[in-house]
């Protein structure tokens, strides 16, 4: 009669392809988050993996600090990264140093683990933006997919936050659609569609490494040449998507006023000058009067510009590449608007 | 933490190694099935453990009360009756509290009385509480019936209610079936434990690449059934339908295979619903433990049919509710109890016996099976829907949106779910289609459909759909 030995040896047998998938995965590190890295998006390279942009922002900021002395940070997710640096520094004090501590899809608990952080490391923060909206703060708990998943030095770099980093890329590297695009790409060295599917690969962009940028320079060459909102693919992604005149349901419970009361703490402990943006997303639905309220109320109804529902930028599809996320366009004509008081915005 | 996780990946290996090469003993044993189990528990949240804790405690305090007092049969009663009442009072406050309080309000709003003040509670629906309350249920009122000694043994009664492969979405298991089984000595057995891993790899099968599968086409109908025309309509239920079954019997398939790595048998808890030619049919294969659960201690309490065709009724459309109600505190899952126990009505007024014979023509079983998958299909809308009104609206486009063009979704999955139902109904002979595979004489034959099915399974994984049945 077979035995135990015999049962986990021949398991064994069986799973051993997946072992020698985990033992790539160890080799390879596909998503830059075993070994450490002084760049994680190296221009020279045909493609890209996408990665972790909570992580490698962290590691960025941490490894960069001493050089740059970072102390205006913009933070938010991928729709804060049309808030351009150099659009923002025409309204901060000479010599600020800015700082793109963002994430994909980030959540309301990253980002206060990240202003937390911040003051945690004894850095200055002198200038703020924060850019939401009701995505950003209906997620109060960390995220878990593996381009998004908190930073372990967020949380302290405990074994566990480490432990879900590494959780989270295994889980994506053992796919075999992963594995497939990978593999493509590793020997033709070219970025195909199906491999962009999910976020898995991606083609380089245009990235300023001394602030965490990602710049469209690609996509607004395209629009500067003036055919891109012709093309029907962007066409048939901007059609039917707005919904003027509805509300979103309220976001904000108490898991996320205490969060938000949390970021607040810490920018009146820094006697930062910040400011928050709803971010003016194309399907025009306005972020729900009560969660505006509670953000006026912590943060102050100076501070609190709600960007979202039916605006001249919302009615204008120019001032975005798609509908989930706008231009550097908009971002600067918000940056004009909320840091000239005497300026109405919106309109 | 999730079957479908790489975490259980990680866990069950080592609980694997430590269950067989490092507790030689029951008692070693037994304390690792509830450590793993109540750290498995804890994984969604760690004050889940305490409500289960105290659970265990109560229903293990309850069986030792009952059998104390087994001469006094007023204080037996009592105590099965205290420990009934506080487990259920326990599932009702986190359960349908909110759900009572609300709909207290609304119908008090509706007949312009003033509203009760009954404040909602801000507090998580613990993970399976459902399913181990029934499971805890069980044993004190078996040991009330004199079918079950009460244990002494904690450490057991700790590992029967807390069972890591079957605490959060069962099968619900019976006390006089699984708690002998860990009062038992338990020895590695080689044809269990490969069984245990080719039900475990069906199950993932079933789950990630189908019910996953499947997922994507009825979010996307359901999130924007207004603008659908019919048949997507339609393909949406089909849809909806495999999802919900994949899903549930995946998990169930994964449950039973885990515990046999661990030498304990868990009983089977679907057998092809889908091919039932009526609805006592499928409610014969169709969450098999949670049914005779409910028939065995509510239905044949209550009588059952034996007190005439009122009472039958009356007891069908109980337990119906209560099943409807199990399941989730939204009135659509009332609705979906009661139309399922509308469905009886018929057979119990007409006072029919089983109408499905085996000597009926292959084209009138055919009939009946396409009927009976048509009537499940269109209650599971009420299942899905969030709210009533969605469920008439989607039900209304259905009829106002009439078209003959194919649905939007879906397509793609109809090899696959068409592949799945052939196997089960091909090998129905066997618990699952992997037993069938077994039997092969070719090895590499049986090799090719295993790594077939994992490589299957690898291509879809990574798309963090949630179980269904953890919501209830």
């Amino acid at each position: 009669m077979p035995t135990l030995p015999h049962f986990i040896r021949k398991t064994a047998l069986m799973l051993s392809p997946l072992l020698l998938l985990l033992g790539a995965y160890f080799y390879i590190d596909p998503f830059k988050v075993v070994r450490t890295y002084d760049v994680f998006y190296d221009p020279k390279e045909a493609w890209w993996v996408g990665l972790d942009a909570d992580y490698t922002a962290t590691c960025t900021y941490d490894r960069q600090y001493p050089q740059y002395g970072y102390d205006a940070i913009i933070f938010g997710n991928s729709r804060s990264r049309f808030y351009a640096c150099d659009d923002w520094l025409q309204y901060l004090p000479k010599g600020s140093s800015p700082y793109h501590f963002d994430a994909n899809g980030e959540s309301l608990y990253a980002m206060m683990r990240k202003v937390q952080y911040v003051e945690r490391q004894g850095h200055p923060l002198r200038h703020a933006l924060f850019v939401i909206d009701r995505e950003l703060l209906a997620q109060d708990k960390a995220a878990t997919k593996h381009n998004n998943t908190i930073a372990p030095q967020l949380e302290g770099n405990t074994l566990l936050a480490q432990a879900r980093l590494q959780i989270a890329s295994l889980r994506a590297w053992f796919n075999l659609q992963f594995i497939y695009a990978y593999a493509d790409a590793s020997l033709t060295n070219e970025i195909k569609p199906y491999m962009m599917k999910r976020m898995l690969l991606c083609k380089p962009y245009d990235y300023y490494q001394p602030t965490n940028e990602e710049r469209q320079t690609d996509v607004e060459r395209r629009i500067a040449a003036g055919t891109y909102y012709d093309e029907p693919d962007i066409q048939a992604a901007f059609a039917g998507k707005q919904h003027p005149g509805e509300v979103s349901p309220p976001t904000i419970k108490a898991s996320q006023l205490e969060q938000l009361r949390t970021i607040r703490d810490v920018l009146q402990r820094q006697r930062t000058d910040y400011r928050i943006v709803v971010s003016p997303l194309y399907d025009q639905i306005k972020l729900h009067p009560q969660d505006l309220a509670h953000l006026q109320e912590i943060f102050g109804v100076d501070r609190v510009f709600d960007y979202s529902g039916v605006n001249a930028i919302t009615s204008d599809r120019h001032y975005f590449l798609e509908p989930f996320h706008y231009r550097t366009l908009a971002g600067r004509r918000i940056l004009s608007e909320i840091y000239k008081p005497h300026l109405p915005f919106g309109k | 933490m999730s079957f479908s996780s790489f975490e259980y990946l990680l866990f069950l290996p080592i609980v694997f190694l430590a269950y067989w090469y490092l507790c030689p003993t029951l008692r070693a044993k037994n304390a690792l099935v509830v450590g793993a189990s109540y750290f498995f528990y804890g994984w969604w949240d760690w004050r889940f453990t305490l409500l289960l804790a105290l659970t265990t405690l109560l229903s293990y305090g309850g069986g030792l009360a009952e059998a104390k007092w087994r001469e006094q049969e007023g204080r037996a009663k009592a105590a099965m009756w205290v420990v009934v009442g506080i487990n259920l009072g326990i599932l009702g406050v986190f359960k349908y509290y909110n759900f009572f309080a609300d709909s207290t309000r609304l119908l008090f709003a509706r007949l312009g009385w003033a509203q009760p003040s009954l404040p909602l509670l801000e507090i998580i629906l613990p993970v399976g509480i459902s399913f181990y309350t029934f499971q805890a249920l069980s044993y004190v009122i078996d040991v009330r019936r004199g079918r079950l000694q009460p244990t002494r043994d904690v450490l057991a009664f700790f590992a029967y209610l807390s069972f890591f492969p079957q605490l959060v979405a069962g099968p619900i298991e019976r006390a006089t079936h699984l708690l002998p089984q860990f009062l038992g000595p338990r020895r590695f057995n080689y044809a269990q434990a490969v069984s245990g891993m080719r039900q475990m790899l069906w199950g993932f099968f079933k789950k990630v690449v189908v019910a996953d599968g499947c997922a994507e086409g009825v979010n996307a109908i359901f999130a924007d059934y207004q603008h659908m025309n019919s048949t997507t309509l339609l393909m949406g239920i089909a849809l909806f339908s495999v999802q919900i079954y994949g899903d549930f019997s995946g998990y169930s398939d994964i449950a039973i295979g885990t515990a046999r790595l661990f030498g304990i048998d868990l009983m089977q808890n679907f057998r092809l619903p889908y091919f039932a030619r009526s609805i006592s049919d499928f409610w014969r294969r169709w969450h098999i433990s949670l049914m005779t659960w409910l028939r065995d201690y509510v239905y044949i309490p209550l009588g059952g049919s034996r007190e005439g065709t009122w009472h039958h009724l009356r007891n069908t459309l109980l337990v119906f509710l209560c099943s409807g109600l199990w399941h989730g505190a939204a009135w659509t899952f009332v609705l979906w109890g009661l139309y399922h126990a509308l469905l009886f009505t018929p057979r119990i007024l007409l006072g029919r016996q089983r109408v499905e014979r085996a000597s009926a023509s292959a084209l009138r079983k055919i009939g009946q099976t396409l009927r009976t998958f048509g009537l499940v299909a269109a209650g599971w809308l009420l299942f899905r829907s969030s709210t009533l009104s969605d469920a008439v609206q989607y039900a209304a486009g259905i009829f106002s949106r009439w078209s003959f063009a194919m649905p939007a979704y879906g397509k793609t999955m109809l090899p696959l779910v068409v592949a799945m139902f052939a196997a089960e109904w091909l090998t129905r002979r066997y618990d699952h289609p992997l037993q069938a595979v077994a039997q092969w004489r070719t090895s590499s034959l049986r090799l090719a459909t295993y790594f077939a099915l994992a490589a299957a399974i690898l291509y879809h994984a990574g798309s963090d759909v949630q179980f269904i049945y953890f919501q209830f």
